[in-house]
């Protein structure tokens, strides 16, 4: 498979992650990430040849992954507010602020992931990329469509968000 | 407003706990075996596997060539089939090629892909009816095909990969602009062994601006023709329109090659 100017195994190698995550941070429900991805895959298998760097191919790809995750969405019965993982109580998240010895890393993941679900979609989209994906402003506003003072201010909304549930948590454990 | 990244979270701003979890959430991706199933599916080799094996996974990776796993993937897409065709008629069809990657990202903002009309100065009317859905695609493509060739080994194994499928017409449309005998010749493949294909449009496209670029007008224009009339709601006219007047593709070698991305 390597005719082609970019190789298709290239790209699934080192975004098949980052699809997945995506796709679950859009919303969809872990029993059917494996189908979603291969769909989002196919798509970019077909695409391939035309897409030439005009951003990032990670945003290329993001986009697609949305695309996917909304009509995955709309068939009805997939439809849900938040990934799997953000509807972990918060509760469970708050070990990593007292206990920080060996589940902590598990404490962590789960608090980051229930923060998130704490955020709406769009700001959430945003943290992600940004935060999490590491993506620039520039390309973070070309993967999610929108200009980039809009993606910049849904980031900080974000930030603001999760701060101010951080305070809300810490605060809690204090009183606790 | 937005000269100058801001620093990110994970770089102490956030805590420790919170520069923890985004480092972690950072780290997923699907489990061993899941990948190794999104690769068989997707028609990629089998990875080697990294120190140990998995046994267990090892029943259900399905090779990618079965055809009952490929059969029921275009059932199995339903919507997506839709986006597949609406995305990938962005692509296939629009000419000006940074233009097919905004549709992409377009798409997906209004979020029904398939509901909602895509630009009418992307798409010809015909998606209202995507181009790509196993039945109906199946359906137009066989009758003449079968009759004109009824004994044909290899179409009989292939005709329901459309992973395989559409790999081979994307060999074929990389050597378009660079090798249009090569591409010509890859579509014959193409025509040999899916002969009830579900892409058969997309190849008579590639055809069509392969004998253009060939300087084989007439057999560009007798293609063309045939097309239209075979296909008359295909999302693919337009492109077939702007072929046969483009000017640049008549005269090869005025036009740059798509510059490789890597």
């Amino acid at each position: 498979m390597t005719q082609g100017s970019v190789d298709f195994e290239e790209v699934f190698t080192a975004h098949a992650d980052f699809a997945w995550r995506s796709l679950r941070r859009l919303g969809v429900a872990e029993r059917d990430l494996e189908d979603v991805c291969q769909e989002v895959f196919m798509i970019v298998l077909r695409g391939l040849d035309s897409f030439e760097a005009r951003s990032s191919i990670k945003t290329w790809i993001y986009g697609i992954c949305r695309g996917v995750a909304a009509n995955h969405r709309r068939k009805g019965s997939n439809a849900r507010e938040l990934p799997d993982q953000a509807r972990v109580d918060l509760a469970a998240a708050e070990p990593p602020f007292e206990v920080r010895g060996a589940d902590s890393a598990l404490g962590d993941r789960q608090l980051i992931e229930a923060l998130l679900g704490r955020l709406s979609l769009e700001q959430r989209e945003v943290f992600v990329l940004y935060e999490i994906e590491e993506l620039t402003m520039r390309e973070v506003s070309a993967a999610i469509s929108c200009p980039e003072d809009t993606a910049y201010s849904r980031l900080k909304a974000a930030r603001r968000a999760i701060e101010a549930e951080l305070r809300r948590l810490r605060a809690q454990r204090r009183v606790a | 407003m937005t000269e100058g990244e801001l620093k990110r979270l994970a770089d102490g701003g956030g805590g420790p706990e919170l520069s923890a979890g985004i480092a972690l959430a950072r780290d997923e991706g699907p489990s061993a075996e899941q990948r190794a199933r999104l690769r068989a599916k997707l028609g990629l080799p089998v990875e080697a596997p990294a120190g140990k094996s998995e046994p267990s996974s090892a029943s259900s990776v399905e090779p990618p060539a079965s055809s009952a796993a490929m059969k029921s993937l275009l059932a199995k897409l339903g919507v997506s089939a839709a986006i597949l065709a609406v995305a990938g008629t962005a692509y296939w069809t629009w000419l000006p090629r940074q233009a097919a990657p905004r549709a992409l990202n377009e798409a997906p903002r209004a979020e029904p892909v398939s509901a909602r009309p895509p630009p009418a100065a992307l798409i010809a009317p015909a998606t209202a009816e995507p181009a790509l859905r196993a039945e109906p695609a199946r359906s137009r493509a066989m009758p003449r095909r079968e009759a004109k060739k009824p004994a044909e080994p290899a179409s009989e194994v292939a005709a329901a990969d459309p992973t395989a499928e559409l790999t081979l017409l994307r060999r074929a449309r990389s050597h378009v602009r660079s090798a249009p005998a090569r591409a010509l010749a890859l579509v014959a493949e193409h025509e040999q062994r899916f002969a009830s294909g579900v892409l058969a449009e997309e190849r008579e496209v590639i055809a069509i601006e392969a004998l253009l670029l060939s300087g084989e007008r007439a057999a560009a224009e007798a293609r063309a023709a045939a097309f239209t009339a075979r296909y008359p709601q295909s999302a693919h006219l337009r492109r077939v329109r702007v072929l046969l007047s483009d000017p640049d593709v008549s005269d090869q070698g005025s036009r740059v090659p798509a510059t490789p991305t890597r």
